[in-house]
């Protein structure tokens, strides 16, 4: 057992036991324990294999810093086991090792492939052949993979969901800047949230002996009104919208002004061996002395560059580790802390680093040497210790990923030998570490500098808390400098890897390789060997590669730069980025009775529609020789109207309509101003001052927005209003419509009381409609708009009294091929952005006479003179081979037009469609080549409809 | 000029004929365990079976009921022709971001040029009848159209519906920023959507009637994670308000 | 992408909630020669800095507006509704403004 007695700060509660399993076995732990901290209460120290060589791996920050400590938690993947709470019950698995942690058969790629898996080695290797790579893949993700994903979302047990909130101030990070911060805003009257990562505020403070401090603080904080969230790690920063990932929620918290508190990492040595289970960052061996009551070793040895690692020895020393040596690179340090250490009887070993460490699946001992000048370990002092826990501090850098997304600037600053974020954008105030105030003192004024200001900025408080703050920071003495730390340390009788990035297995020897090989930039150099790139995102790797790569290129620290982490800052599951998994579908008002009669449902642009009902002959065949109903309530609909509406819409339409007669329907088709054909559909005149404009179902929404943009530009003395959802549509169809709707109506429906492409409001079954004599689908037919909250009472009443004539509901596709019949096109795709009316063969509808300028007047008056180049005419194909939509059209052998709608038609009994074809090759009765697979089929190029191209149906 | 075929309120007996008005997702409330009923020419879910566990929602939770015949008029006319019409017809000048409950109906401006009169199901006939005829007097264009079949409205009512809203939308719905008679245009579960803080927990969500079932889907799984579900318009006051919920029957 | 814009009508919304309508062109107001209908149609100054453009209320009061932006930072100096009648002329903005003055260019 590992664990000590009760401790101040410890955050377990003794007397509530927690149950659960770790790969298969019983754990038990106190409540408050991590998944990590149970497990190593029980004497666990390796817990997991690392990404590439499969090396053990075991506890290095306690704080998630590292892919080391990543467990699977029944469906979690991805789970840090030093932060996740261990819970009753858990199930939780170790990730990357087969066939177990203890023993790993893909280590002998470690033993065995090291100098034979440099940097790109998988990329270099396994791109060829090309045909392999699918094996490759499977072989190398089974011995890379990071935890199991389920197949499907459907198999999944767990939601993730999105929730907004809005704050003045949002503070990042909880420790004493960020809770100072919180405080000082708060108190200015601003509306202020607090994230933090830790399962409660107080940051360093909990574990560093000011955990007293931390929670009078928070409750401070509470008190102001501080929203206090704990267990959030902030993902990123989106131009001012930073998501906070908490439970199973993606919070997107959206705050006028946000404080940078997210405090410092320390940072490692690197030495061949840092990567053994045992050695630990100081951070991490403290984190399980003072929160979680363990004792991380039996004998220690530390190496520091700094402060950090003296605290680490009084702190282990006073737990009852035994610490068999302090090794601190400055030859010269003398203070509060050095004097304590010599006082406790431990050997401090000024002017010494560590060049080595040993063992096999644990830390078995180390080698210190001494250093030369340039803080490099010296061949031949080097001298043995034996160990089971091995404490680094390599400094602290500051957690500035944030403000850099954010677009601040990290500049090298040489008296901390770190980088600091410079000239971060307006409303975004660093505190603490970011801000280069380390020190408690510092720290705290630093943030409520940072939350006075932040409020004062949202117009809250009158600066005067935040000028106090700034004199009294001003006030503080500077803190001591920092040792600079090199690149790496060996010597010559050190053996084995050393690492830069753990995450990704990147060793010294592959940085030097890829810059070698000439990827000498750190941007490059990053993407080589992945350094940086693992799951922690360069927390405990960044400045050691920037280190490196100065170190191997000559150029300085700052020359070298860094890389900005994107996000996610944390790790988390895709589903936080997903949300909840819903699509805006449209569907019509009909849409549950035609489920009902079992229509095949397809996607058609934003809608749900019915594709078929099962038999598209038959559907197609109906409309010919009976009446058929589709529902066309997709089509887009607008009332525009006003005095000046038949003005506009013949800026607006190539063809005139300001003449048409109130109850007369008109075809148009839209244009932009570079001639292309962007829209098509019928307009009715329903009253002298207003029109009912029928889009295309893709189309309503771009034809609004056109709309009112002219409207925008020009004030016309028009009103547009949107009216696609509110109607229904059908379109009653074939020969038996008339009588149909007779049984249903009292209009006059003959001929000479309501003929072709008229447009009445009519009463049917006690409904008032818009009906209109359409023939999209090439036989007699009414196109009823009517209101949606009467949508399934029409249609069943339709469906009825059509019994007698053995009507068909019909669905999109039988409509597809009634419309190729009659060679009417589908605006996208039939035409496409280059497709001009005349090419389309509607130049029937230009009318380049207008009064008004309308929409590609200018450009069609151009393609009138200078001719077609290519064009799109119908083709029919005996037999019913039908070439595929797409399919090339070939003149001499070259592709020279396309296919852009094809169908077998029944009634026919011919394959017909439409292409676009070079204009000589157009000519009615000429023949065309098609090609498509490897068929080839000569073709009669036919103008006009196929069928009844004197409309002689459509009038009847 | 009338436009009589954008109305479902204008359908009558004919003969044998007789119209039904309702809901886009009629099926989908039946599935859900409405009981319909016939109120004001429309069919609407009365009910779950559970007034009282649908009121208890609204005044715990949060309740989600369709409204979808809830009467929507719209008037399109320069800013000063609008006061002088709704003054005239509700004795009342709509303001841009609220909405002022007058002449038994919510007028909720849109934009300068732009009003749209939400009003009970029985209402709205006549009430598009005055706004028509005050229209007809003016020189200036001035236009009415009935967009009840348009749009679609659902209440949302309950403690928790302000956090119901935050999984779907980013507005804001602060006090601060969306007081009380709040009205304001924005994305509502990834669709264009109008929403009225009627009361302090009770909100009219409007969007376009084609979204309904998807909508539907959305508020009430965000509703029910939250622990509310879906209501009757008997757990509701007037025009889908919340009312003070009562615990013996 | 996620900044905010400010519709003149409704207030401040996720940009996602607005269609963008591109860098405002002004159409010719008679019959264009080849060249100018071209320049029209296909050219764009696609400016490095703040540019005027077309932004409309797609998911709220569906207005079409004007909008100032640094196409570099994504920050919106100014949003207004158009009050014109006429194509060509252009409504005054600060940039506009600026930039008449002889003053530099805003950032």
């Amino acid at each position: 057992m590992s664990r000590l007695g009760p401790q101040p700060a410890e955050r377990i509660d003794r007397s509530k036991k927690v149950k659960f399993k770790f790969d298969g076995k019983s754990v038990s732990g106190f409540e408050g324990d991590t998944i990590a901290s149970a497990l190593y209460a029980q004497g666990q120290r390796i817990f997991s294999r690392s990404f590439k060589y499969h090396r053990p791996r075991g506890i290095v920050s306690a704080s998630g810093w590292t892919a080391n400590t990543l467990v699977q938690d029944g469906e979690w993947p991805g789970i840090r086991a030093t932060t996740e709470r261990a819970t009753e019950g858990m199930q939780v698995k170790h990730m990357n090792a087969w066939p177990s942690l203890n023993f790993d058969v893909m280590r002998a790629s470690d033993i065995f492939g090291g100098p034979f898996m440099p940097a790109g080695f998988y990329y270099k290797t396994f791109i060829w052949p090309r045909s392999a790579w699918p094996l490759y893949e499977k072989v190398l993700r089974n011995a890379a993979g990071l935890g199991v994903m389920k197949k499907s979302q459907a198999h999944r047990e767990w939601r993730t969901d999105y929730r907004r909130r809005h704050c003045d101030v949002l503070v990042i990070g909880g420790g004493i800047a960020g809770l100072s911060a919180a405080i000082a805003a708060a108190r200015e009257g601003a509306d202020v949230v607090l994230i933090d990562e830790d399962v409660e505020p107080g940051g360093q403070l909990l574990w560093q002996g000011h955990h007293e401090q931390a929670r009078k603080l928070a409750e401070e904080a509470k008190a102001a009104g501080v929203e206090i969230m704990s267990n959030a790690p902030a993902l990123g920063y989106f131009d001012g919208m930073v998501p906070v990932w908490q439970g199973s929620t993606l919070h997107q918290i959206r705050a006028q002004r946000h404080v940078a508190a997210t405090g410092s990492i320390e940072q490692p040595l690197v030495f061949p061996n840092n990567d053994l289970p045992g050695v630990m960052l100081s951070t991490g061996a403290i984190k399980l002395a003072a929160l979680y009551a363990l004792k991380p070793g039996e004998n220690a040895v530390i190496a520091t560059t700094g402060d950090r690692g003296l605290e680490a020895a009084l702190a282990l020393h006073a737990v009852g580790v035994n610490v068999a040596a302090v090794a601190d690179l400055l030859p010269n340090r003398s203070n509060e802390l050095t004097a304590a250490i010599e006082a406790a009887g431990i050997q401090l070993l000024r002017g010494m680093t560590v060049v080595e460490a040993t063992g096999n699946k644990h830390l078995k001992g180390c080698t210190l040497a001494e250093i030369d000048a340039k803080g490099l370990a010296k061949a031949g002092t080097e001298e043995r210790f034996d160990c089971d826990l091995l404490v680094v501090s390599g400094g602290t850098v500051p957690a500035s990923s944030l403000m850099l997304q954010a677009g601040a600037k990290a500049k090298f600053n040489s008296e901390t030998n770190c980088f600091l974020p410079e000239n971060p954008p307006p409303g975004i105030h660093p505190a603490g570490a970011v801000a280069g105030k380390e020190e408690l003192d510092a720290a705290a004024l630093s943030g409520t500098l940072a939350g006075a200001r932040a409020a004062q900025e949202c117009e809250f408080g009158d600066g005067s808390a935040a000028n106090a703050a700034a004199a009294a920071l001003e006030a503080l003495p500077a803190p001591s400098p920092a040792a600079p730390s090199p690149a790496y340390q060996r010597t010559a009788t050190s053996k084995g890897k050393a690492f830069l990035d753990l995450d990704e297995d990147v060793t010294t020897k592959d940085m030097k390789y890829a810059i070698e090989e000439g990827y000498d930039s750190i941007e490059l150099s990053k993407r080589y060997t992945t350094v940086t790139m693992g799951p922690s995102q360069g927390r405990i790797s960044q400045l050691p590669s920037v280190r490196m790569v100065a170190d191997q290129t000559g150029l300085s620290i700052d020359e070298t730069g860094i890389t900005t982490a994107r996000p996610p800052w944390s790790t988390v599951p895709l589903g936080a980025w997903a949300g909840r998994p819903f699509t805006p579908a449209k569907r019509s008002a009909i849409h549950a009775r035609q489920r009902e009669l079992n229509s095949h449902v397809k996607w058609a642009g934003d809608w749900r529609r019915a594709y078929d009902y099962g038999d598209v002959k038959a559907e197609a065949a109906a409309v010919h020789n009976a009446v058929g109903m589709i529902d066309v309530s997709t089509l887009g609909k607008m009332i525009v109207s006003g005095p000046e509406a038949g003005k506009f819409l013949d800026r607006m339409y190539t063809n005139r309509l300001s003449d048409l007669k109130v109850g007369r329907i008109r075809y148009g088709i839209l244009g932009n101003d570079a001639g292309r054909i962007t829209d098509d559909g019928t307009v009715c005149r329903v009253s002298e001052d207003s029109f009912l404009v029928t889009t295309t179902s893709a189309g309503a929404d771009a034809v609004e927005r056109w709309f009112t943009w002219w409207l925008a530009a020009w004030e016309m003395e028009v009103h547009v209003t949107d009216v696609t959802q509110g109607l229904c549509a059908i379109n009653v169809a074939g020969p038996k419509a008339r009588d149909l709707l007779g049984k249903l109506t009292d209009a006059d429906l003959t001929n000479d009381g309501f003929g072709y492409l008229d447009g009445h409001q009519i009463q049917i079954a006690g409904v008032q409609c818009l009906a209109m004599r359409i023939g999209f689908v090439g036989e007699l037919g009414y196109e009823i708009h009517y209101p949606a909250a009467c949508g399934q009472y029409l249609w069943d009443q339709v469906l009825e009294a059509g019994a007698e004539y053995g009507i068909k509901p019909f669905g999109l596709e039988p409509q597809r091929i009634l419309r190729l019949e009659k060679a009417h096109i589908i605006v996208g795709q039939d035409t496409d952005s280059e497709s001009n009316a005349y090419e389309s063969q509607m130049g029937w509808i230009v009318k380049l006479d207008k009064e008004e300028d309308f929409m590609g007047k200018w450009a069609l008056e151009r393609a009138n003179e200078r001719g077609m180049i290519n064009t799109l005419v119908g083709f029919k194909i005996d037999g019913d081979d039908v070439p595929i939509e797409g399919s090339a059209v070939v003149v001499d052998g070259q592709p020279a037009g396309r296919v852009t709608s094809s169908r077998y038609s029944e009634l026919l009994g011919q394959s017909i469609g439409l292409a676009w074809v070079p204009a000589e090759h157009g000519k009615d009765g000429g023949s065309l080549h098609i090609k498509y697979g490897d068929k080839s089929q000569t073709a009669t190029v036919v103008h006009g409809a196929f069928y009844d191209p004197d409309q002689e149906r459509l009038r009847s | 000029m009338s436009l009589k075929f954008l109305s479902a309120d204008e359908a009558q007996v004919q003969g044998s004929f007789t119209p039904l008005l309702q809901s886009n997702i009629e099926a989908e409330l039946v599935a859900a365990g409405a009981q319909i009923e016939e109120r004001d020419g429309w069919r609407v879910a009365a009910n779950y079976g559970d007034t009282i566990a649908e009121k208890k929602a609204c005044a715990e939770s949060v309740g989600v009921a369709d409204l979808s015949s809830l009467g929507i008029t719209e008037l399109l006319a320069n800013p000063a022709v609008i006061e002088a019409i709704t003054t005239g017809v509700a004795g009342t000048a709509a303001k841009l971001g609220e909405a002022v409950f007058a002449g038994g109906a919510w007028w909720c401006t849109v934009k300068p040029d732009r009003v749209l009169a939400m009003t009970a199901p029985g209402d709205t006939a006549s009430l598009r009848g005055r706004l028509e005829a005050a229209a007809d007097a003016r020189s200036e264009l001035t236009s009415v159209t009935d967009l009840t079949s348009t749009l679609t409205t659902f209440s949302v009512s309950g403690p928790l519906a302000r956090d119901t809203f935050a999984r779907i939308t980013a507005l804001d719905l602060r006090d601060r920023e969306f007081p009380l008679q709040g009205f304001q245009p924005g994305s509502i579960g990834r669709v264009p959507g109008l929403l009225l803080r009627q009361g302090s927990d009770s909100f009219l969500h409007t969007f376009g009637a084609a979204s309904a079932q998807y909508m539907w889907e959305s508020v009430i799984d965000a509703a029910e994670d939250l622990g509310g579900r879906a209501v009757g318009i008997d757990a509701l006051g007037p025009l889908g308000g919340a009312v003070e919920a009562t615990t013996n029957a | 992408m996620s900044f905010l814009l400010n519709c003149p009508i409704c207030g401040t919304r996720e940009v996602t909630d607005f269609g963008f309508g591109g860098e405002i062109v002004v159409r010719p107001e008679s019959r264009p020669g080849e060249r100018e209908l071209n320049a029209y149609n296909y050219f764009r100054a696609n400016t490095d800095g703040v540019q005027r453009e077309w932004w409309w209320h797609r998911a709220g009061c569906r207005t079409w507006f004007q909008a100032e932006r640094n196409t570099s930072t994504n920050e919106v100096l100014w949003t207004a509704v158009p009050e014109i009648t006429d194509a060509t002329q252009a409504p005054v903005s600060p940039v506009a403004e600026a930039r008449a003055a002889g003053g530099e260019e805003l950032r």
